[in-house]
């Protein structure tokens, strides 16, 4: 059988001028390729070594520079950086059209786009996005959120009359607040109005030196009476003008925070809150381990060594200032593990 | 050995070697195309796609002394994957030869040849490692990572079929 086989196949008509032209263009193409390639490479090698010369240079230049060479800590980059989600909405603008971007940390730690336009558009450009974000979020190493590209939801939820009628008339209260105000000395830092049972209140944020409440109501409940809205409560909010300051400094300061430890698998935190009620002002982190966990302590401490290293550093100090602060760690069943005053 | 150096020339960039080496295998390349797609463009492209392939690879080929081998082991992916993929395609040509019933003749005689036609890609594949390249069983088993009872059991089967369609053409 082999001879014969053999043979017979041997048989076959070889078209000779084609299988050169053939694998000469084989070749061809090959030899594109391989130096396509090194040329790549080469330029990769090439602008590597430009940055690195760039890098040392400007090392022995600045003393800045030569700190960012022995070691950025992780969350001093992500405050140096912008925003990532201002990054990746950049980025997306430019090529796609794009109704929205959105983060979340909790339940689930997500991104999403929100992509406008047909179904078709949607469906030809949504694994491109999700590349594209994929890439961002890894070349800052961000590796904890999954990224998701959506279509808008339908938003057109019919509005019942009732509240409308309530929309309008609060918002012509508030203007007649409004213009009142403008004319007194009153400090209000803000007002606005809340249905609660289909009543309507007047909310008011003032600082607490303001001492005159009582006659504030009062013009308030004259201007509703004017508008035959019956008798509408004040709220008043005693905001803590010290503390508002504080917290407006410090806000960058917790964002980085939690940017960077929700952005990162290995960190493990599922949470990051601050509060300066009562003082000092409190960073909390929740890790996503259990108190039960062994390794719990240890990730509890490393986690308060990073936040802590991070207040302290430098590039914080002016948000921070010499406030007294506090770092609380907790478990993923809200135990304390660990709680340190600075 | 000749074609060792030759080899080991080719694996270092030196693109004459590697033409030298092509030229010697370029016919039975061909035929092995061939015998998968019976018709010549599809063999030439299936030759193009595999020395292209053998030719940006060349590098990575561990043993110099499995130059045959290796080219013959990239032909086969070549082809099952161009059949794979054209599955669905029947060319014109194909369409008017079905119509008419007309019989392209290839060469003469070809009864093994035709009868080869077919058999599944599996069984083609071991009867031409087998009978054209003249590979042990051993090697062909190693060629395609399968063990060595499977490529007896698919010899077997190969072998018988073509003896019974091959009868009743005699018929």
């Amino acid at each position: 059988m082999s001879d014969s086989f053999k043979k017979e196949v041997n048989q076959i008509k070889i078209p000779e001028k084609k299988l050169d032209a053939a694998i000469s263009s084989a070749i061809h193409r090959g030899r594109r390729k391989r130096w396509s390639t090194a040329k790549k490479a080469g330029l990769t090698t090439g602008a590597a070594a430009v940055l690195f010369c760039l890098f040392i240079a400007s090392a022995f230049v600045s003393p800045t520079m030569a700190e960012f060479a022995s070691k950025l800590p992780f969350l001093n980059q992500v405050f140096e950086s912008k925003p990532i989600h201002e990054v990746v909405s950049e980025k997306l603008s430019e090529e796609y059209d794009v109704e929205g971007i959105g983060m979340s940390y909790s339940p689930k730690k997500e991104f999403y786009v929100t992509v406008i336009g047909s179904q078709e558009y949607y469906e030809s450009v949504k694994d491109d996005i999700k590349e594209q974000v994929e890439e961002t979020l890894a070349s800052r190493g961000y590796d904890a959120f999954k990224v998701k590209v959506e279509q808008p939801r339908n938003s057109d939820h019919a509005v019942d009359p009732e509240s409308e009628e309530m929309a309008r008339k609060s918002e012509e209260l508030m203007q007649a607040v409004q213009e009142n105000m403008k004319e007194s000395d009153y400090a209000i830092l803000s007002l606005g109005t809340s249905f609660l049972d289909n009543k309507l209140a007047v909310e008011l944020d003032i600082p607490n030196t303001e001492t005159r409440t009582a006659e504030i109501e009062q013009i308030i409940q004259e201007i509703a009476n004017e508008q035959q809205l019956g008798e509408v409560p004040v709220n008043f909010h005693m905001i803590d003008m010290k503390k508002r300051e504080q917290e407006g400094r410090w806000q960058p300061i917790i964002s980085t925070i939690g940017e960077g430890m929700m952005a990162r698998k290995d960190f493990k935190v599922k949470g990051i809150g601050y509060s300066n009620h009562p003082a000092p002002m409190t960073v909390f982190v929740t890790l996503q381990v259990p108190v039960s966990d062994s390794d719990a302590k240890e990730l509890a401490e490393r986690t308060e060594k990073t936040v802590n290293e991070f207040i302290q550093s430098e590039e914080a100090k002016e948000a921070v200032k010499d406030d007294p602060y506090k770092i609380v760690i907790y478990s993923k069943d809200r135990e304390i593990l660990l709680e340190t005053d600075y | 050995m000749p074609q060792l150096s030759k080899v080991k020339k080719a694996k270092r960039g030196n693109d004459k070697a590697f033409q030298e080496l092509v030229e010697e295998e370029k016919n039975k390349l061909y035929r092995m195309a061939y015998l998968y797609v019976k018709n010549e463009n599809d063999a030439i492209d299936i030759v193009h796609e595999t020395i292209y392939k053998a030719y940006i690879s060349i590098k990575k080929l561990k043993e110099p002394d499995y130059f045959t081998t290796w080219l013959t082991k990239i032909l086969i992916n070549t082809a099952l994957d161009y059949i794979k993929k054209n599955k669905n395609i029947i060319p014109f040509e194909e369409i008017e030869r079905y119509e008419t019933n007309e019989k392209v003749p290839i060469a003469e005689n070809l009864d093994l040849v035709d009868a080869l036609d077919r058999l599944e890609e599996k069984y083609k594949t071991v009867i031409i490692l087998r009978y054209y390249k003249g590979l042990q069983i051993k090697e062909i088993a190693h060629m395609l990572d399968c063990p060595e009872g499977t490529v007896k059991t698919n010899l077997h089967r190969a072998i018988n079929k073509l003896r019974v369609d091959l009868r009743e053409e005699c018929l």
